[in-house]
């Protein structure tokens, strides 16, 4: 799966995470940049990136993600 | 030797200058041995504990396999210091164990994960931890922000050093104009709880958050400022807490450095581990986090509650927010009234919580409540004594809170950002003249001054 359609699937899943259809995010969006992006939404969004991706993450590399960057090539490394 | 002193203020300023003389190599070793003495001064032997834990930590770090065993040590050495007052009454509790502990522990686990490399040099690592403006009451560094500041040791310089200065007023502000003068009302209506009508009662409800945030924000002042003095830069622990609209962005805005270091090392490895369970995984998640929060102020049942009405809120609103989301879309109404009346709610709901936090004793929490609506009907001579005494008057503590407000708003804007400096130089003396006349005023003030200032609220946990 190459990185923009894990973006467009992600895009899809913010904008059901944070209920805002008009969510656009990128490579360099930061939990700053959404208002409701906290540490309770956060591990909301990644049961659901783990089970529209049909993937695991540890809590390590929760804590180590930086940017939606970082998230999708954590995802890329893991979905097949 | 409490922050707000005389011999506090020389020891820094002596110490400020002596960091500024000596040769760079010389000013981390300069900063453990004014950290040990001052540490020596308010802890006593317990300066011991400080260096035992603090050298057990350092080796451990550089060795995989103690490191989640020394973490255990450290959270039972804090567990058992909280747990002893149950015990036994009498025993001194080692000053500022609740900040360094946990500042040690979050070094071996972000070592463990890999996040930082553990430090070389015991002389940095040492100051890290008995650091003496953050020991009293944080804000809680995480090393990787603090241990290259105190090894690069770069010089402070006239200016950096005048806003240290500013920053350090600025508390002595909150604390001496406002968080004492309330903090004798609060106290003295819920001393005699019973003796009072609604309206004192209400002066206490809402009183008391105001207190604690002028307290504890005046006292993370003087610390961030002394930090300054030092050539340490230190994270903010308050970003404007009652601007919040909900209880979920308080906690963003209040005792930041403690938020954060349990959210990250607790709430997210254990609501990750409890991601299986869906909804009531986050439940539990949040009550554990909550009543640690809680638990953190002191092993005593109204703290836990404490934590576990801020739990409730949290999980009301997480519970919620799709549903009110859905509302407010419908009704634009709506959304503007939340969008105003939130903060109001969110105060509401806090100074709810603050009441178990205060109150040591159900029964205080059931008569508070219950009598918040009784007016102003018969108010005891001995609460007039209190309220009409100059410091009291509430039209005084409005405008000097309305005051504090202001000052933390430019805090907010203008700190960190050299403002002064792109002034013309008649403003910037301006400047500099200004605080040295607040400077000197305030010197003035503590010395004739017979009454001594009350402790800070937070340099007890």
């Amino acid at each position: 799966m190459d990185r923009t359609e894990i973006k467009s699937r992600l895009n899809e899943i913010f904008q059901d995470i944070f209920d805002d259809p008009s969510l656009r995010i990128s490579e360099s969006t930061t939990a700053s940049d959404i208002e409701a992006w906290d540490s309770i939404t956060h591990i909301d969004l990644i049961v659901e990136i783990e089970k529209k991706f049909k993937i695991k993450f540890s809590t390590g590399e929760v804590r180590g993600l930086k940017n939606v960057g970082d998230l999708i090539g954590m995802i890329a490394q893991k979905a097949v | 030797m409490v922050f707000t002193s005389i011999p506090f203020l020389a020891f820094l300023g002596a110490l400020a200058l002596l960091y500024r003389v000596v040769p760079r190599n010389w000013r981390c070793l300069l900063l453990v041995a004014a950290s040990y003495y001052f540490y020596w001064l308010i802890g006593h032997w317990f300066i011991l504990l400080l260096l035992g834990a603090t050298l057990v930590t350092y080796f451990a770090g550089k060795s995989k396999s103690f490191l989640l065993v020394t973490v255990g040590l450290l959270i039972s050495m804090l567990v058992f210091f909280k747990a002893l007052p149950l015990f036994k009454t009498g025993w001194l509790f080692p000053l500022g164990v609740s900040y360094y502990s946990f500042k040690l522990a979050g070094y071996l686990i972000d070592t463990y994960w890999g996040e930082m490399e553990p430090e070389k040099r015991l002389l940095p690592f040492l100051a890290y931890s008995s650091f003496f403006p953050q020991i009293v009451a944080g804000p809680i560094q995480r090393p990787e922000s603090f241990l290259p500041q105190v090894e690069r040791a770069e010089g402070v310089s006239f200016y950096t050093a005048v806003t240290g200065v500013i920053r350090i007023l600025l508390g002595f502000f909150k604390k001496f104009v406002i968080a004492d003068n309330l903090g004798q009302i609060v106290s003295f209506v819920y001393a005699h709880l019973s003796a009072h009508p609604g309206a004192p009662l209400a002066l206490a409800f809402y009183g008391y958050p105001l207190q604690m945030y002028a307290d504890f924000s005046g006292l993370t002042d003087i610390a961030i400022g002394a930090a300054v003095l030092l050539g340490i830069e230190s994270p903010e622990n308050f970003n404007a807490p009652f601007a919040a609209v909900s209880i979920r962005e308080y906690w963003r805005r209040w005792h930041i450095t403690l938020t954060q270091w349990i959210t990250d090392y607790v709430f997210t490895p254990l609501r990750m581990s409890l991601r299986s369970l869906g909804q009531p995984g986050m439940i539990l998640s949040l009550f554990v986090n909550m009543i640690l929060i809680g638990l953190w102020h002191g092993f005593r049942l109204h703290f836990a509650v404490f934590g576990a009405v801020h739990a409730m809120y949290l999980t009301i609103e997480a519970l919620t927010q799709r549903s009110r989301n859905r509302w407010y879309k419908r009704s634009p109404l709506a959304n503007r009234i939340t969008d105003w009346m939130g903060p109001v709610v969110t105060f509401h709901l806090v100074a709810i919580g603050g009441v178990f936090f205060f109150a040591d004793r159900m029964a205080t929490v059931g008569r508070l409540f219950s009598h918040l609506f009784d007016g102003w009907s018969a108010l005891s001579p001995e609460f007039h004594l209190i309220i009409d005494q100059p410091g009291h008057s509430l039209l005084f503590l409005a405008a000097a809170y309305a005051l504090m407000e202001c000052l933390d708003f430019a805090r907010r804007r203008f700190w960190g950002k050299d403002v002064i400096l792109t002034m013309p130089r008649w403003g910037r003396w301006s400047v500099y003249t200004c605080t040295g006349l607040a400077f000197a005023f305030t010197i003035l003030l503590m010395l004739i001054s017979s009454q001594k200032s009350n402790p800070f609220l937070y340099a007890i946990f």
